[in-house]
């Protein structure tokens, strides 16, 4: 970016228009474009990125990852030292995003010698695109199974979702409402049963009671909750409970007051539009193609230790009636169907059947860091070559 | 340090403008960053059947002592059980297909701020089905996770003096207290007491296993809730 930020004034070489400039000279030359691919704007970047990991890391260690990363890595102003200003990771990405593509459209030369530079800038920019893909689009979540169980869904680490659905078959047909709707005196529709509900209250982290305020309403609730008081979100956001409170309209008329919390186990079952239909406030799910099947969790110690070597999880994968045999272990993740299965925790016990937890993960932008890193090598190996060639030349002659 | 943007006369507008290449770009991005509101999302999911038999989970991951759930034959139980809380216990997260209650039964004074009592005493309800491996060999198994041993003899006195109660659904249940048995360990420091509900289909554990003084503290509460377990089903 450096060499043709400083080479500007001779950059462009596009066909001249009926004025002699074409429009990539006239935008090169624009007050604008200088003042966006001004260099200092990208030291000051790379500066202010520099500073974010750094007091990133040192905020994680108290405040947990989840904490950190929205406050650090995402579009608002980070208080360093709980004064300086800055803004975060994401805000300072589009900003250099911004300044690749403009020097890309603009100022980078159209010259065959400098092909190299173009990949080089290419590169960079798919690593930026590749980056932005995972940040929107990439889910990342846990499935715990017994030896003997099978999943065909994921849950989310700590996002919570209202889920209504009724159950046909072994299958439940799932409506569900994600936590970021339910805000307080927003009216939803739960669009499969004609019903509505309005929110009066939805808390990050709660507890609950099973006594119920004086006066207040009494709620419906699976397991006898009548209270729920809003707590500080926890430090590791997995570790919060959240609780919700809303008014069930059917037929048009206010129904049911009812009381959901995020650690009930119970769920609450309701008839709705004459359907039986179960409520639930619960860690989001996300449905899987195929299934999972648990059948052995091996965890080696190292010889007259109790310190594990490994842990390695026997499981069948079920897609479309077959089943294949597959291996989880540490390092070797499963990768199917755009899903990655890492094994990331267990749980055993003397004479008990054995757990294994994967985490999942879901990213469509994971190949395009590796990408990014061939195209830059091969950029700067071409544009070595092609200034490589002049040089011997140059130096033969002498 | 030179910025062209402080003194640059702008062409905003016009056929020209350098500002129109920007307008595509600064949409797309919007648009991204509009992105944040959720819709209601409508899937379909294969429900999750938890296996039948014995869990490993009765709290946090990783290696786990001995003991934690009791290992014996359980079959999916077609009872309900429901109870009246004390309103100093604040309902906890139990990932665990077989401990249907968790609660954390902290010290009124906590409760009273509005405070979670750090050292609450952990209240579980556990439902199996049949024996559940036996009267004695759970009482066992409490014994052991607060670090007790008994011989047959002192188990047998314990399972004679120990004191009986109905449920709010007249099942007869007996309480199990360890709070008077000591170890002979200085480092002792926690205890048990808590109830077992048994009939020929199902047994229901109530556990409440904290410091001593704290447990001890407890008792009235836990025998309350004990005795307002209602059990529902076909064979209760």
């Amino acid at each position: 970016m450096s060499e043709a930020t400083s080479s500007y004034k001779t950059a462009t070489s596009d066909a001249p228009t009926s004025r002699g400039l074409s429009w990539r000279q006239k935008a090169a030359r624009s007050p604008i474009t200088k003042a966006i691919l001004h260099p200092a704007i990208t030291l000051l970047c790379l500066l202010i990125l520099f500073a974010l990991i750094f007091f990133g890391t040192l905020y994680q260690a108290d405040h947990g990852l989840f904490e950190a990363q929205k406050k650090f890595f995402g579009y608002g102003v980070v208080l360093i030292g709980g004064f300086f200003p800055l803004p975060a990771a994401s805000l300072v990405i589009w900003v250099l995003s911004v300044q690749l593509a403009v020097m890309m459209a603009f100022h980078l030369p159209w010259k065959l010698n400098r092909i190299g530079l173009w990949i080089v800038h290419a590169g960079i920019m798919a690593l930026l695109v590749g980056g932005f893909i995972t940040q929107v689009m990439a889910v990342e979540s846990q499935l715990t199974l017994a030896e003997g169980e099978t999943g065909h869904f994921t849950t989310a680490y700590h996002e919570h979702e209202l889920a209504f659905w009724e159950t046909r078959g072994d299958t439940n047909m799932v409506f569900a409402f994600d936590e970021s709707m339910l805000k307080p005196d927003r009216e939803l529709d739960v669009t499969p049963y004609h019903a509505r509900i309005k929110v009066h209250a939805y808390y990050v982290n709660s507890d609950a009671f099973t006594t119920r305020a004086t006066n207040g309403p009494k709620y419906i609730n699976p397991s006898g909750i009548g209270m729920l008081e809003q707590r500080k979100p926890e430090k590791e956001v997995t570790q919060n409970a959240p609780g919700l409170i809303f008014t069930l309209i059917e037929n048009g008329k206010p129904d049911k007051e009812i009381l959901l919390y995020g650690q009930e186990l119970q769920t609450l079952n309701l008839t709705m539009d004459g359907k039986k239909v179960s409520v639930q406030l619960r860690l989001k799910h996300y449905p899987l193609d195929f299934s999972l099947h648990l059948t052995d969790f091996v965890k080696n110690v190292h010889p007259g230790t109790d310190i594990p070597s490994s842990f390695e999880s026997y499981a069948e994968l079920g897609e479309g009636g077959s089943t294949r045999p597959v291996k989880v272990w540490m390092n070797n993740p499963l990768r199917h169907a755009g899903y990655t299965f890492f094994q990331a925790s267990y749980a055993q016990a003397q004479g008990m059947v054995e757990k294994s937890t994967f985490a999942v993960v879901t990213n469509p932008g994971r190949v395009m860091p590796y990408v990014s890193s061939l195209i830059v090598f091969g950029g700067l190996l071409l544009h070595f070559l092609i200034k490589l060639v002049p040089f011997i030349r140059r130096e033969s002659a002498k | 340090m030179n910025f062209p943007i402080l003194t640059a006369r702008f062409r905003v507008f016009g056929a020209n403008s350098p500002i129109f290449p920007f307008i595509p770009l600064a949409i797309a991005s919007l648009a991204l960053l509009g992105c944040e509101e959720s819709k209601p999302r409508t899937y379909s999911e294969v429900a999750f059947k938890p296996l039948a038999t014995p869990m490993a989970m009765a709290g946090g991951m990783g290696a786990m002592g001995a003991g934690s759930m009791p290992p014996m034959n359980a079959s999916p139980l077609d009872i309900k059980v429901t109870w009246e809380l004390p309103g100093t216990w604040l309902v906890k997260d139990s990932a665990n297909a077989m401990r249907i209650g968790s609660f954390a039964a902290s010290d009124p004074s906590f409760a009273n701020m509005g405070e979670a009592d750090p050292n609450a005493v952990d209240v579980s309800v556990v439902q199996l089905a049949g024996d559940a491996g036996g009267l004695k060999a759970n009482i066992a198994r409490w014994m052991g996770q607060v670090g007790l041993k008994a011989t047959v003899e002192e188990m047998d006195g314990l399972i004679k003096t120990a004191g009986h109660f109905k449920t709010k659904s007249g099942q007869d249940g007996m309480y199990v207290d360890l709070t008077d048995k000591l170890s002979g360990d200085m480092t002792q420091s926690k205890t048990i007491f808590g109830a077992v509900v048994q009939t020929a289909d199902y047994t229901v554990f109530v556990k409440g296993m904290g410091d001593i003084a704290k447990v001890i503290a407890q008792k009235p509460l836990i025998m309350a809730f004990c005795k307002s377990l209602k059990i529902e089903g076909p064979k209760s």
